[in-house]
């Protein structure tokens, strides 16, 4: 009797094959302080939810850290921790990481490898996807997996995020994928869970070639106002200059730009760069706070794809209302000058 | 010095609309620009060539339409510009994108930087610059704000997860321009006539690079889009200015803005 299409169904030469296949979820994390990023953590606990889809373990990648840190990656779902050392690896640089890391994935053979979507994550997986010839999605709001095709499914943000695109490599791998900090949700930690921690070390990784020279003191050109994310917004409603200067500290204590209406151009609060609205600049931050701003529709135009709005002003049947996420009933100057200090008594 | 700029045209996102309820996305002005993190890191090229000479050249990867965007950079001031475009090119994705540029960009060989921008505005891809510079052996800097040239060496201020960083780097090297670096100068008139009248952009296709189609086959599907939740429209709240700026301070840590 003919039993290849019943051995095949039930995978006998692919059994020998997964010998050599590409397995487990991979994460490379970072440690900030006391112990390993909140983005991190929240990473963990997605690869530990694909991993169980898949079967597979997850296992945790961190560069010169202390055994603390594979512990903690280990309560949060990594199964093996590799904590990577040696010449090169005390500090970032690019060449060394990515060589380190490079070699790791050749010997482990990973499906997956996830990385955060900050600098570190930023210049490593490119040049890592580059490597293996393997497919990278940056910036991913979700991850998902095709049980089917035994892939990753990758949601990816489209024009910044006004939509998002769902995409999928079924036959490259390993694949890799940064992951937007701060949009999974934190997982809880176990701290029974077992696992175990292997220190790697590697002695002859290249030296890096860009110089790390320390933070940048010097002042830097502001952004273009349409490139800001966050902008506080000041019209007449905010009284007087002084009024305009608590807006500005606010500003400044965001990390964001002053913005202004017509009536603050005609007032001379603003310059006509920081003008916002039809006559002036489209602005789509993340954030725009509106003090005393009436919401006249030349202005609303400007701002129609302002992530979060935030409208403070005494009237209450101001225009700008219906399109605020919150509404604020309230003297602008005053409530500006609440937010300042509640600001500065905590730290961010 | 010799600058290879890496320039993609896009749909400018101005133009579209997404309408979240509907699930449609409406082009209403389809109007094609520079993708702006390159054009600004045409403008760091053209800072460097004001300051110490070099000669810029300009690279498109895309459809015949982005000679158009060519032209721009020769009207800002680039001294040359490649185009590659071909149909066998069409629909390709990201990592076939960084290598056929890579394939390019070594045929410009000799250069001293290569210079791209860090993300698209369109698809929001932030991988080209990376893999550029591993396919291309070079040294990375991302997330550039200002390069200036000191020596034989560059230095670069750049962002570290939002923090802005000094780094230096040897040439020849790669940088990726972020958009928040200055915006780009506008061309003079008289250059503009003259790039369409007088400068030639080159086009070379899949062919001239040496390409196979199996190199050129995608590997990365799309399983269609998600549209987020429409914005929901918040409440209006009066009272104390106090109690006020305490409610605005939750709504910021609720959303993670602060």
């Amino acid at each position: 009797m003919d039993l290849d299409f019943l051995q095949s169904l039930m995978g006998g030469e692919e059994m020998a094959a997964a010998e050599t296949a590409y397995q487990d979820i991979w994460v490379v994390g970072e440690v900030s302080g006391e112990g390993l990023t909140p983005a991190t953590r929240a990473l963990l606990g997605k690869a530990r939810d694909m991993a169980n889809a898949l079967g597979v373990y997850v296992k945790g990648v961190l560069f010169s850290a202390p055994e603390s840190a594979g512990s903690e990656m280990i309560s949060y779902g990594a199964d093996t921790v590799y904590l990577l050392e040696g010449a090169g690896l005390e500090s970032f640089a690019v060449e060394p990481y990515a060589e380190a890391l490079a070699r790791q994935i050749e010997s482990g053979r990973p499906e997956i490898v996830l990385f955060n979507a900050t600098s570190l994550g930023g210049e490593l997986a490119p040049r890592l996807a580059a490597r293996f010839r393997a497919p990278l999605f940056t910036h991913c709001m979700d991850l998902g997996i095709d049980e089917a095709q035994r892939a990753l499914l990758a949601t990816v943000p489209r024009l910044g995020g006004e939509y998002y695109e769902i995409l999928i490599s079924p036959s490259l791998r390993p694949q890799f994928a940064t992951v937007e900090p701060g949009v999974l949700p934190a997982p809880f930690a176990d701290p029974y869970r077992f696992g175990s921690v292997e220190r790697v070390t590697f002695d002859d990784l290249p030296a890096g070639r860009v110089e790390m020279l320390g933070p940048y003191a010097g002042g830097l050109p502001e952004p273009p106002l349409s490139r800001s994310r966050v902008i506080v917004c000041v019209g007449r409603g905010v009284q007087d200059t002084e009024g305009v200067e608590l807006a500005r500290r606010l500003a400044a204590k965001l990390g964001g730009q002053l913005a202004g209406t017509r009536g603050a151009l005609d007032e001379g609060w603003i310059s006509e760069e920081q003008l916002v609205g039809m006559a002036g600049r489209t602005v789509r931050p993340a954030l725009y706070i509106a003090c005393g701003v009436a919401g006249a529709i030349q202005h609303m135009l400007g701002i129609a794809k302002t992530e979060c709005l935030i409208a403070i002003n005494t009237d209450p049947k101001a225009e700008i209302f219906p399109y605020a996420d919150l509404g604020v009933v309230a003297d602008a100057k005053a409530v500006l000058e609440e937010l300042n200090k509640k600001l500065d008594n905590t730290p961010a | 010095m010799r600058i290879v700029v890496a320039i993609k045209q896009i749909l400018d996102p101005e133009g579209i609309t997404v309408n979240r309820r509907r699930e449609r996305i409406f082009i209403n002005r389809e109007e094609r620009i520079i993708n702006p993190a390159d054009k600004c890191a045409l403008e760091a090229a053209l800072r460097l060539k004001d300051a110490h000479g070099a000669e810029v050249i300009a690279l498109s990867l895309g459809k015949p339409a982005a000679d158009d965007a060519l032209r721009e950079a020769l009207a800002m001031g680039a001294d040359s510009a490649v185009l590659i475009s071909d149909k066998a090119l069409a629909g390709m994705d990201a990592p076939t994108a960084a290598m056929v540029l890579a394939r390019a960009i070594e045929r410009l060989a000799p250069f001293d930087l290569v210079l791209a921008g860090q993300t698209a505005a369109d698809t929001g891809g932030d991988q080209t610059a990376g893999r550029l510079a591993e396919l291309l052996g070079l040294p990375q800097v991302l997330q550039a704000l200002e390069l200036s040239l000191d020596g034989g060496r560059l230095q670069v201020v750049r962002l570290w997860d939002g923090k802005p960083v000094r780094a230096a780097v040897s040439l020849p090297a790669l940088v990726a321009v972020s958009p928040l670096a200055p915006p780009a100068r506008y061309p003079h008139g008289a250059r503009i006539m003259n790039a369409y009248r007088q400068m030639q952009v080159s086009v070379w296709t899949a062919q001239d690079l040496g390409l196979t189609p199996e190199e050129l086959t995608p590997n990365i599907e799309s399983r269609g889009q998600v549209f987020p939740p429409e914005r929901e429209l918040g409440t209006v709240v009066e009272g104390p200015p106090a109690q006020m700026a305490g409610e605005i301070l939750s709504l910021l840590r609720m959303r993670r803005l602060i």
